[in-house]
């Protein structure tokens, strides 16, 4: 069962609540849309797998509720993560003006060094758009983070936000010997990385 | 969060709520400890109906010929000879207010403002017909004569019967309209009296019922004008929302989904239907031989030209029994559910001490400005869009009613309850329970679903999540050990050896905590967590735990061969959403052997206890649950000393109060 893949990266979206972190999901994992979803409670995840480079690459996304309330629950979830994906909402200043609010705890919970991306999601709707691209891509860059405006209605940029992550993941965990990089980040790395890892240097 | 050292004692000091004890306390010690509700409970000025207050005093006073209009309360009251009579003590609270101050216009526009939110309680009836109904109404609509379906379910009339005090209107409504309570809104018209189907759509209805900012009364005006919306909306011409049409089911939701297909769909209700007409039967002779009125609405037919409400049914169920709960858990029939539940959950105790209440609350939030009003707007169309009565077509610019309804029911909870305020998850109860009742009767249910049943649990800081997550954890690592040993482990599969669960929770509690936060909406079919909640109501939140037990336990042969800590957590999260069979799952919860329903409400009280000392009291949300106390206050007969109210109740001796 972990012969499937050279890696396993867990991704998390975090960010305000409705979003659209539960959409982009949808659309990068079933590559569906739909306007009617419902609130997540709690956590909700989904899987896939994809090439990269040649290797195969499984990614766990998990969707967190964005309330701020659930944060109690969610964030212990911060600390198994590879990448976590911050989104906002481009069509509403104040889901943008708390993309700090969540950087500050991915700082508290997430392991250090733990890959970031800002996402502006609901890119498609132009005319009600507030948050202009330059002013969120000039603070993703202050963080040193990659910064993506994205449509899960339209599926701009979804796919290449997700690879983004992954990519930067697998770099950061080094091309090098999958099997070692596995025991070097055991607890930042799944049980079935490094079996997924080993068995595929087998 | 500021709110929380508020209300910390108030909260400790609201133990003593329970099945039982509830009205009692609840005199008391919320009215007491609250302060929000001694202000309210002390007679309400303006936001009064006139009728309701007759009701309650004639009601109360045993006159029980009293049947004035269609108000709020009344409806329960008037609902029945029978259950007007049982009412009477828990009237005395109302008894000691002083009149309302009636205020011509503005009763009349209440009224006016009233009926299109009345949604729930009075479905009208026609009897020998409650199944079959279902059958034409709707299955027959989709399944049987698709051509007709949608339009028909489109173009439901507007159930003027609570719209209006005019009889003439009400008529109609009576004699034809459909028997599902959810139906009460937009009562699905029965095919064979498409004349039903002329009521004219109402063009009037405000784009701007949308706006926050309008004023509660005029909200509730609006929402009665939109209300015929529904019917242009639900035509197919206007419903464009592609995929998401389909069959549905008597409620309003689809009856396929990602998980469930259509032909198993069919199947299982090819099974439940009859299953459930014959459960009906029996509710019916049990109503009979205890000597209950089931419903005065059934034997109304056009004669009824007072301005009556009509009734879903039942407004009083026997005391508690052995049988009785035999029959909850075999289901309570689905158009009596919202009297039932409201009965057993003891409902009335709170509507009836509380006259105005509800009607304040909308009114001071109806500005409401705050993060809570924000979230609450966006969920309002998260909640259950897939359900006809609240998603919005496309196109469409006006707000269903139910959306109406849902944001005054959260907004109104969220002002009554700070150290609450909006919690997500909130929206699926609030709304379920608008399909079966109307808004008033939904904000009471709500409260007593978070006080009682689920206490602390959607508090600020989530501390009752925690410890009833802690509570399960320590059942399946006693009750289902090899379920433990695959859930019982880190996300990296490490050993729960050692751990502290009740600190460190196994990541499973991420999955099952909205298992109880939304008391398994979205997490069940709909007609299964239906049978939950008729438990629930009756038998206490051991029913959640025992239930999750055995959701677990159903899943546990899919664990095999499954290492992956994530593949379990799917399963987990997965499996329970095609579990159309009800009645399998509730027979399995609760079958003799092997089973979970040894597991008792004092377990659970201290379990939760044990949990909760073991978390280090961590938050406010530790809290003990009032019906973990219930028995124990009743049987030491420690009953706050609530003045007049219980010596009445004593008094008159109604088994209302009774234990069971």
């Amino acid at each position: 069962m972990n012969t499937e893949y050279d890696y396993l990266f867990k991704l998390l979206l975090i960010g305000d609540s409705g979003v659209g972190k539960s959409c982009l999901l949808l659309r990068f994992a079933d590559d569906t849309y739909t306007d009617s979803y419902i609130s997540t409670i709690g956590v909700d995840f989904k899987i896939r797998t994809l090439e990269l480079e040649g290797k195969t690459v499984k990614l766990q996304i998990w969707d967190t509720a964005g309330q701020e309330r659930f944060r109690t629950i969610t964030s212990s979830y911060y600390r198994g993560a590879h990448g976590i994906i911050v989104v906002y909402d481009v069509t509403d200043q104040d889901t943008f003006n708390n993309v700090k609010t969540w950087f500050h705890e991915i700082d508290r919970y997430a392991t250090e060094g733990v890959n970031k991306l800002l996402v502006g999601n609901k890119s498609d709707i132009t005319d009600k758009k507030v948050v202009e691209y330059t002013v969120a891509k000039e603070f993703a860059d202050s963080l040193g983070i990659p910064f993506l405006e994205t449509s899960a209605k339209n599926a701009t940029n979804v796919e290449q936000a997700f690879l983004t992550m992954a990519r930067q993941i697998k770099e950061r965990m080094g091309g090098a010997a999958e099997n070692t990089a596995a025991k070097a980040n055991v607890n930042l790395r799944g049980q079935n990385v490094s079996q997924g890892s080993s068995s595929s240097c087998c | 969060m500021h709110h929380q050292d508020t209300y910390t004692t108030p909260m400790t000091t609201r133990q003593p709520f329970g099945l039982s004890s509830m009205p009692v306390a609840f005199e008391k010690v919320y009215k007491d400890k609250e302060g929000i509700d001694d202000e309210f409970h002390t007679p309400p000025l303006e936001a009064f109906e006139f009728e309701r207050s007759v009701d309650s005093i004639g009601v109360a006073m045993g006159l029980e010929t009293v049947q004035p209009g269609p108000s709020g309360l009344g409806k329960g009251l008037q609902n029945g000879k029978a259950g007007a009579s049982t009412d009477t003590q828990l009237d005395m609270s109302a008894h000691q207010m002083p009149p309302p101050q009636s205020i011509p216009n503005d009763t009349s526009g209440h009224h006016i403002q009233r009926r299109p939110v009345d949604i729930g309680d009075t479905p009208p009836l026609s009897r020998d017909s409650i199944y079959s109904n279902d059958e034409i109404g709707i299955i027959d609509l989709y399944s049987k004569s698709p051509e007709s379906g949608m339009t028909s379910q489109g173009s439901s009339s507007v159930p003027v019967s609570r719209q209006t005090n005019n009889p003439t209107e009400t008529t109609p409504a009576l004699e034809t309209l459909q028997a599902i309570p959810v139906a009460n809104l937009h009562p699905e018209p029965n095919p064979r009296t498409p004349d039903l189907q002329k009521t004219p759509y109402n063009h009037d209805a405000p784009g701007s019922a949308i706006s926050v900012a309008s004023s509660y009364k005029e909200s509730r005006r609006e929402a009665g004008r939109v209300r015929s919306t529904i019917d242009m909306r639900s035509k197919p011409s206007s419903r464009t929302n592609t995929m998401e049409d389909g069959p549905r089911d008597r409620y309003g939701f689809l009856k396929a989904n990602s998980y469930i297909r259509m032909n198993d769909y069919d199947k299982w209700w090819g099974k439940y239907q009859p299953y459930l007409q014959r459960r009906k039967k029996k509710w019916v002779s049990l109503m009979k031989q205890s000597g209950l009125d089931i419903g005065a609405a059934e034997d109304k037919g056009k004669d009824s030209n007072e301005a009556r409400v009509p009734s879903t049914g039942p407004t009083r169920f026997p005391p508690k029994s052995e049988k009785l709960k035999r029959y909850v858990r075999k289901g309570i029939p689905a158009e009596w559910r919202g009297q039932a539940w409201f009965w057993f959950a003891r409902g009335y105790e709170y509507l009836n001490a509380n006259v105005g209440v509800y009607d304040k609350l909308c009114e001071k939030s109806a500005t409401m400005d705050t993060v809570d009003a924000e979230l609450i707007e966006r969920d309002l169309y998260r909640t259950f869009p897939d359900n006809v009565y609240f998603r919005k077509a496309e196109g469409e610019v006006d707000e269903t009613p139910m959306i109406m309804a849902l944001r005054r029911v959260l907004r109104a909870f969220a002002l009554h309850h700070p150290k609450v305020g909006y919690c997500q998850s909130l929206n699926f109860l609030a709304g379920l329970l608008l399909l079966f009742m109307d808004e008033e009767r939904a904000f009471w249910m709500l409260h007593i679903i978070t006080q009682k049943y689920l206490p602390g649990v959607h508090d600020t800081n989530l501390e009752g999540v925690n410890v009833d997550q802690g509570v399960l954890m320590l059942l399946v690592q006693k009750s289902l050990p090899a379920v433990w040993r695959h859930i019982g482990v880190g996300l990296e599969g490490a050993p729960s050896e050692g751990m502290d669960l009740v600190r460190n929770l196994p990541p499973i509690t991420l999955c099952t905590a909205s298992w109880f936060m939304s008391v398994y909406i979205g997490t069940l079919p709909i007609e299964t967590t239906l049978r939950i909640w008729d438990c629930l109501f009756y038998e206490g939140s051991k029913t959640l735990f025992r239930i999750a037990l055995t959701l677990m336990k159903q899943s546990e042969p899919e664990f095999v061969g499954l290492n992956d800590p994530m593949e379990i957590f799917q399963v987990v999260q997965t499996s329970p959403k095609s579990m159309l069979d009800a009645s399998h799952l509730m027979e399995s919860c609760f079958k003799r052997y092997n089973d979970f329903g040894h597991i008792s409400q004092d377990e659970i009280a201290q379990l939760r206890k044990i949990v909760r000392q073991k978390r280090g009291n961590g938050g406010t949300g530790g809290i003990q649950s009032r019906d973990d106390v219930l028995e124990e206050l009743i049987l030491s007969r420690q009953r706050p000393t609530s003045r007049t109210f219980v010596l009445r109740k004593l008094h008159i001796g109604s088994n209302k109060w009774s234990m069971e």
